[in-house]
């Protein structure tokens, strides 16, 4: 589904070039990989397909998270690790659409914010810019043909009375482990449809609450539980407008290339450490160790194994012995049911900034849920992404650009007609090594099943957003959880379990 | 993520409310005039319309369907050929396939544990929701006439209007196939086939048996258009 669909006058040559040029990038990771991995050349503590050869670690999933996790093993002078990747490219729940000459629209996860101290970290290590998401202007929704305009200050004003009863509530509800609030029992019996429904709300109110909740967590507010939400809100220093705003809050800041070029750039600096295409299909031993993880390109054995993924996409691979009743159930039971649409028009120009508007918009029941400027920084072209209904736009690409134009000139203006290109991802439906985005996780799960989310067991060792101590379901999250990852890995390595 | 402006948060809620109040609060605002004051008061009358609209088709709101939206559409008719219609499906079947994804009998990563999410009742009012609803036809859809001639004769030939009835508006256990996505008949039927989605029953996965990639092509075609 990851589609790019060129006008004729586009040039096609250069669409072609450019894209090549990004998988070409990929292929030549494929190629270095393989060249260093075929030959079973026994170096010490490196592995092959050699049985004698026995890794400290080895990392499952080349997201932000098992990247960030090998970064930190080869910074601390660790060498004797492996990352394994299920697919032809690094990034997981990040991905940037190529738009050529070296500009990106993302099709994942995207943002960072105040707080997201992980993440801002990272990419200054890397060398990696960053800018403001463009906000200013005006906000326009729309509602079955009448179309209104909005003044916009980056932000969202919910009830202030009940916001701030949502802060305090989430002030007792650590977000590293939510399931010990003292209220967890009352907060996870409820979803957050539940305690809205309590407040009376307007129509315009509870266009604004869902809208809110559904952008962050990719689902209903009936399907959210209160606990987790408020989780969330702790994770954002019990600051609601710092989880849901753009100006201070977690959408605030863009990152220059693309968030995936974090991604990338980890990679590249790791190498042949880095397998692409080796999705794991089952992993055996990991009781005692060491653990034999067998890939759909070879077996690796590994003292310990840090397994940088969704529960959901853990639940994909076969453990023998199987894993605890309880954490199997965990896994099984893990929230995979925000797999988002996101679309890219790219316009020659960000022509509705010159008339006032943000590029920002809402639709009430039709394709987009919310329209926004995902120009470059240099705004020498323009760019209105969207998170849209998967099931409610065509599936067919060329039918979904067409109808979304339609619905863009009607916000934005004519010129939202003549797109020169469109890119789109429906993560559902794509490939099986993501499923979902963010988890909404919903009622009665974190007081039943939360407290097997973190401990390791036996050699495997979780990572990946969902188990971070802050800012979990971000990219921030995703590092913080790679960097705890990696010192539990480096504890074992230490204490010379094997 | 959100959008809506204090002073226009506050705007908009009164102004839907009442004329005068409009007024008042486009005077306190300051930024109002012409079209875009035209516009707010249009645009809350639509939000007034749709809430009233979806209050009468799915009760109050916050409601539970909501959450289906997403790859199912507005009450349960889906655009995408890709995700499955739920307007008009029969409650027992709906109930059915909710049970068995939350049991793993039925794989789909999104849908097993999004009912493994749901409670009895839950399931219940989901299904008799959407079991109520008024199936669109597949507008979105535009059939290829030669494959959907050929999987006209294939239907007839299967006799598959014995369980899903003469227009194919499907009973109890038998699921509604007219009009439903085209992408989602062939994959199912596909699953059939290769074991991956079972029937207690036996006959999808004999009836999947015999149909070759393009039959299976066809007969979505077919079906897909009624």
């Amino acid at each position: 589904m990851d589609e790019i669909v060129r006008k004729p006058d586009e040039g096609a040559d250069e669409a072609v070039l450019t894209r090549r040029g990004f998988l070409g990038m990929a292929a030549s990771v494929t190629a270095a990989a393989t060249a260093t991995v075929v030959p079973k050349v026994a170096r010490a503590a490196t592995v092959s397909g050699d049985d004698r050869g026995v890794i400290d670690v080895a990392i499952i999933g080349a997201g932000l998270a098992g990247l960030t996790a090998a970064r930190d093993l080869k910074r601390a002078g660790n060498e004797s690790f492996v990352v394994l990747e299920a697919r032809d490219r690094v990034g997981g729940r990040t991905l940037n659409h190529d738009l050529g000459n070296g500009y990106f629209s993302e099709a994942g996860g995207q943002w960072i914010g105040p707080g997201q101290t992980a993440v801002a970290d990272l990419a200054r290590e890397l060398g990696v810019g960053t800018f403001p998401t463009y906000w200013q202007g005006k906000l326009v929704m729309l509602a079955d043909g009448a179309r209104a305009t909005i003044e916009n200050d980056g932000g969202f004003a919910v009830d202030p009375k009940l916001r701030r009863e949502l802060e305090e509530m989430a002030k007792s509800v650590p977000t590293a482990a939510p399931w010990t609030s003292p209220r967890a029992a009352e907060f996870d019996a409820m979803s957050l449809a539940d305690w809205l429904a309590t407040k009376n709300l307007s129509p315009e109110d509870q266009i604004g609450w869902v809208l809110a909740a559904q952008v962050t967590t990719g689902a209903a507010p009936a399907r959210l539980s209160m606990l987790h939400y408020l989780s969330l809100i702790n994770s954002a220093d019990c600051n609601y407008r710092r989880l849901e705003a753009v100006q201070g809050g977690a959408q605030e800041t863009r990152i220059s290339g693309g968030s995936q070029i974090l991604s990338i750039k980890m990679a590249e600096a790791l190498g042949d450490k880095v397998r692409l295409k080796s999705p794991v299909l089952r992993i055996e031993n990991w009781q005692n160790g060491p653990a034999v993880i067998h890939t759909a390109n070879g077996v690796v054995k590994a003292r310990s194994v840090i397994v940088a993924l969704s529960p959901s996409l853990c639940h994909q691979i076969v453990f023998d012995p199987p894993l605890p009743e309880k954490r199997r159930e965990m896994q099984r039971r893990w929230p995979a049911y925000a797999p988002m649409r996101k679309t890219a028009h790219v316009y020659k120009k960000a022509f509705w900034r010159e008339k006032g508007l943000s590029g920002m918009f809402v639709q009430l029941k039709g394709p987009v849920q919310f329209a926004f400027d995902n120009s470059p920084e240099d705004v020498s072209f323009g760019v209105i992404a969207a998170f849209v209904n998967n099931g409610v736009l065509p599936s067919d690409p060329k039918a979904a650009e067409a109808e979304l134009s339609r619905i863009y000139a009607e916000a934005l203006g004519e010129e939202a007609m003549h797109p020169v290109a469109y890119h789109e991802r429906d993560w559902g439906t794509a490939d099986r090594w993501s499923l979902s985005c963010t988890s909404p996780i919903p009622p009665g799960f974190l007081t039943k099943y939360g407290d097997v989310l973190h401990p390791s067991i036996g050699r495997l060792i979780w990572a990946g957003t969902e188990t971070a101590d802050i800012w979990i379901t971000t990219m921030d999250g995703a590092i913080r959880s790679g960097h705890k990852a990696a010192l539990q890995a480096l504890q074992a390595a230490s204490t010379g379990r094997a | 993520m959100n959008t809506v402006s204090q002073p226009l948060s506050r705007t908009k809620r009164t102004m839907i409310v009442s004329g005068v109040l409009l007024l008042a609060v486009a005077l306190v605002a300051g930024v109002m005039y012409g079209p875009e004051l035209y516009g707010m008061v249009k645009l809350g009358q639509q939000v007034d319309k749709l809430t009233s609209e979806n209050t009468r088709l799915g009760g109050p709101w916050p409601r539970a369907s909501d959450a289906c939206i997403f790859c199912h559409g507005f009450e349960g008719n889906a655009r995408a050929q890709n995700y499955p219609r739920l307007a008009g499906q029969p409650e027992a079947y709906l109930k059915k396939q909710l049970k068995a994804f939350a049991a793993g009998e039925r794989t789909n990563a999104t849908m097993e544990s999004m009912a493994a999410s749901m409670s009895d009742r839950e399931v219940d009012g989901l299904a008799a929701h959407f079991a109520k609803m008024t199936p669109a036809s597949n507008a979105t859809f535009h059939a290829d006439p030669a494959s959907a001639a050929r999987g006209e004769a294939l239907v007839k030939a299967n006799n598959c209007a014995s369980c899903h009835g003469q227009q194919l508006e499907g009973k109890d256990m038998f699921p509604r196939l007219a009009g439903q996505g085209q992408v989602y008949l062939r994959d199912q039927l596909a699953r059939f086939k290769s074991g991956a989605r079972r029937d207690g029953t036996g006959a999808m996965p004999a009836v999947a048996a015999a149909l070759s990639d393009q039959d299976m092509e066809d007969v979505a075609q077919f079906i897909a258009s009624r």
